[in-house]
């Protein structure tokens, strides 16, 4: 019995050395390129050193970069348009995801074509899209050429105006971000027991109550994780914004991760950039902390 | 059991493969890149066996080499290590001192990357030349890893002053490179253009931004898509009217100087050529229809371009850029009742302090600075000491040929890149912060150009940010 036991203990030991050894290479990675320079920038966070003064010349500064990070208005504008962003993106994608899954998953003519238009965003170049929805907005585009003839005298260019530049970039992300959230929630929708609808139905349920009370709550796994996803991604906005914008017209859309770039490489204070990046993390990461822990008042297993 | 033998070593090299082809991924890159490092090499010994050749040559000249056999490292990127404009520079680095340069290959720093120079530079590795412009240099000034000249020049009875002039990279009192070659600003002129509206061309004399505003008028007909003027969006256009009316980004405590009156004026006179005079798009139409920086010949729709002279070389680049429509050349307008001046950002060859040879390196950059115009690339000598016939000499015999298709005469470049009376001011700003301050000229320049702010609160804050810039790098 024991030698039972033992053989058990002994597989069970090298069955787990293989699986160590099988994350090695995608762990050596992530210590490399993202463990380490992460506790850099920790220490960092902390010192004054810009990336033209050597390291050696830096000096520690306490929470010196983080209190003037809470007094800097500039930053603190950033963050607010991060917060906006997010605000706007996150349901945005996460309603437009499911309203659209739950309708090709009704069932619909050229399904496979129609799934891969609404994943093919996703997988495009950010630049390239820039490129395209500069063109489309832009004057002579035919954004603006219907607006003129709706008899609109003057359209907004979307893109450069200092109150309309955000929430487009926001459209456009959700845009291009949209395809996972469908593919998704098509996923989780297929799986969905239809004899729970069809009893619901029988019961005299109306369409609206089935998708609140059945099908809601049945992809809720899903919503959980696609949310906590998403607010991520609004969060880690770089290329989107850069690429469509760079972070203007002014500062109008100046977000947490431009104005991070541009504290460090621009204005060459690594030690303050730093400081920023610890406060974006310490918030994704509190985001995430109460999803998690709010998971279990609505998400159903 | 010997199943068990088996799984396990199946086991094993299936993780060993997994590990080795992560460790292969990586390495992959390192394998890519010795390559083009390989073939650096070889371009390098070419050059290097050439300029064997060319030693036995110049044999009788070995004791004014003073340099013989010194080999120094120029930090350059690849493109520019396998240019022949490079590599006829240090071959006649080679015949003039006797140095012999080997270039250390620093990769291409895109915008809003670290400069892969400095922080070379900032490791400690040895390097005995860089080349940058003068703005380029402060944040390598800044950074300490310049050596100053001043002490190289006198200990080698160089002057520098008599030969440079104020096209010297100074910081701070000291002097830290040698300036090559100048990118003096210029007005070039579709023909065809004033042709069809009937304007007869300008001339260089008296060529004020008043006649400029005049003449753009006359050959804007927006109902075509044609305007008279073109300017691109860089943050020197916003400043440039009050420097050229003795404007001084800095005040003499090395205050920002935002809120001086020309400041105000230079906006609302850049920004008023668009709204106002409405000779060239508005800065908002700029930026909305993505007016590209060669729009001048790629679209034959702009009269006149107003821009730094390094547009010109690609007048003559007809398969990339093919016209039947030719071009004229006038210098950079000034205001009217000013002296006449232009913009400029001089190309210079600097002394890291990490060199070992520093008197070595100074040499090679004074050889370099002072001749490599006349290698015959087209480009304006950073050089104040040039006498009329050579510099004549040089526009007839090296710069004007390539334009000829454009029949730009010797009078034309003189007028617009050697004009002795005509003073050259700095197309960047120069100091404390001076990086952050482009950004938020461009910034806040562009907000009220485009309508979204007043120009009070524009020059507020641009002063405001200007002055936390300066103090965070003070």
């Amino acid at each position: 019995m024991e030698t039972v036991k033992k053989r058990k203990y002994s597989r069970q030991k090298k069955e787990n050395i293989y699986g160590y050894l099988f994350i090695l290479p995608y762990l050596a990675g992530f210590f490399i390129f993202q463990g380490f320079p992460f506790l850099i920038a920790m220490v960092l966070g902390f010192t004054d050193v810009s990336y033209i003064s050597k390291i050696q010349n830096a000096t520690f500064v306490g929470f010196q970069n983080f209190v003037k990070f809470f007094r800097d208005e500039y930053a603190l504008a950033a963050l607010g348009r991060t917060g906006l962003y997010s605000l706007i993106y996150v349901p945005l994608i996460m309603v437009c995801g499911f309203v659209i899954a739950y309708l090709v998953n009704k069932g619909i003519h050229f399904k496979k074509l129609v799934r891969s238009m609404f994943f093919l965003p996703y997988v495009s170049n950010m630049v390239a899209v820039a490129v395209v929805f500069k063109l489309l907005l832009g004057p002579g585009g035919p954004v603006i050429n219907l607006l003129m003839r709706l008899g609109m005298e003057n359209p907004p260019y979307l893109l450069y105006g200092l109150h309309t530049a955000l929430p487009t970039v926001v459209v456009i992300a959700v845009w291009k971000g949209l395809g996972l959230n469908f593919i998704t929630y098509l996923a989780a929708l297929q799986n969905v027991d239809n004899s729970l609808i069809e009893a619901a139905q029988i019961d005299g349920a109306t369409k609206m109550q089935r998708i609140r009370h059945i099908v809601i709550p049945m992809v809720s796994p899903t919503t959980f994780f696609l949310m906590i996803s998403s607010v991520i991604t609004s969060l880690q906005n770089f290329t989107t914004i850069q690429a469509l914008t760079a972070g203007g017209p002014g500062q109008s859309t100046t977000v947490m991760s431009i104005n991070i770039i541009r504290t460090s490489f621009s204005n060459f204070q690594t030690g303050y950039a730093s400081a920023q990046a610890l406060v974006m993390f310490l918030i994704v990461l509190v985001f995430t902390v109460i999803q998690w822990r709010g998971q279990n008042k609505w998400v159903n297993y | 059991m010997k199943r068990r033998i088996w799984k396990k070593i199946m086991g094993i090299c299936l993780a060993a493969a997994t590990t080795l082809g992560a460790l292969i991924g990586c390495s992959g890159s390192t394998a890519s890149e010795t390559e083009p490092a390989a073939q650096v090499s070889e371009e390098t010994e070419t050059a290097q066996s050439q300029v064997t050749e060319s030693e036995s040559e110049t044999e009788e000249v070995e004791d004014e080499r003073p340099f013989e056999g010194v080999k120094l490292k120029y930090a350059t990127t690849q493109t520019a290590s396998t240019g022949e404009e490079n590599l006829e520079l240090i071959e006649l680095v080679k015949e003039k001192t006797g140095i012999e340069i080997e270039f250390t290959i620093i990769p291409n720093t895109p915008s809003g990357e670290l400069d892969k120079t400095l922080v070379s530079l900032m490791a400690g590795d040895e390097i005995d030349i860089i080349y940058n412009t003068v703005p380029g240099l402060k944040p390598f000034y800044n950074a300490g890893v310049l050596t100053p000249m001043d002490e190289l020049a006198a200990s080698a009875n160089y002057d520098m002053d008599s030969i440079f002039g104020d096209y010297l990279p100074n910081f701070d009192g000291q002097v830290y490179g040698l300036p090559a070659f100048s990118d003096i600003w210029i007005t070039l002129y579709n023909k065809q253009i004033f042709d069809d509206a009937g304007v007869p061309y300008p001339t260089a004399e008296g060529w004020t931004w008043e006649k400029y505003i005049e003449t753009a008028k006359q050959l804007t007909d927006s109902s075509k898509g044609i305007y008279g003027s073109l300017m691109l969006d860089y943050d020197c256009y916003n400043y440039m009217y009050a420097l050229q009316k003795g404007w001084n980004p800095y005040k003499a405590d090395g205050s920002g100087n935002f809120e001086d009156p020309l400041f105000k004026e230079s906006l609302e006179f850049f920004y008023g050529l668009g709204n106002d005079e409405k000779i060239q798009q508005n800065i908002l139409d700029f930026k909305a229809s993505n007016t590209p920086w060669n729009a001048f010949v790629t679209s034959g729709q702009y009269g006149m371009f107003m821009c730094g002279g390094w547009t010109t070389s690609i007048l003559n680049n007809f398969e990339k850029y093919p016209r039947d429509w030719t071009v004229g050349l006038l210098p950079m307008p000034y205001p009217e009742g000013q002296e006449p001046t232009t913009l400029t950002v001089p190309g210079c060859y600097a002394v890291p302090s990490t060199s070992k040879n520093k008197e070595a390196a100074f040499a090679a950059a004074a050889c370099m600075a002072e001749n490599q115009y006349t290698l015959g690339f087209g480009r304006v000598p950073a050089r104040v000491d040039l006498t009329d016939e050579e510099i004549a000499d040089y526009i007839e015999n090296s710069l004007a040929k390539p334009f000829e298709f454009d029949s730009l005469t010797v009078e034309d470049f003189k007028a617009a890149w050697f004009d002795s009376n005509r003073k050259a001011l700095s197309e960047k700003i120069i100091g404390a912060g001076s990086s952050e301050i482009s950004q938020i000229i461009i910034e806040e320049g562009q907000l009220y150009g485009q309508g979204a702010q007043d120009i009070d609160s524009a020059i507020s804050k641009i002063a405001a940010r200007a002055k936390e810039a300066i103090e965070q790098e003070q």
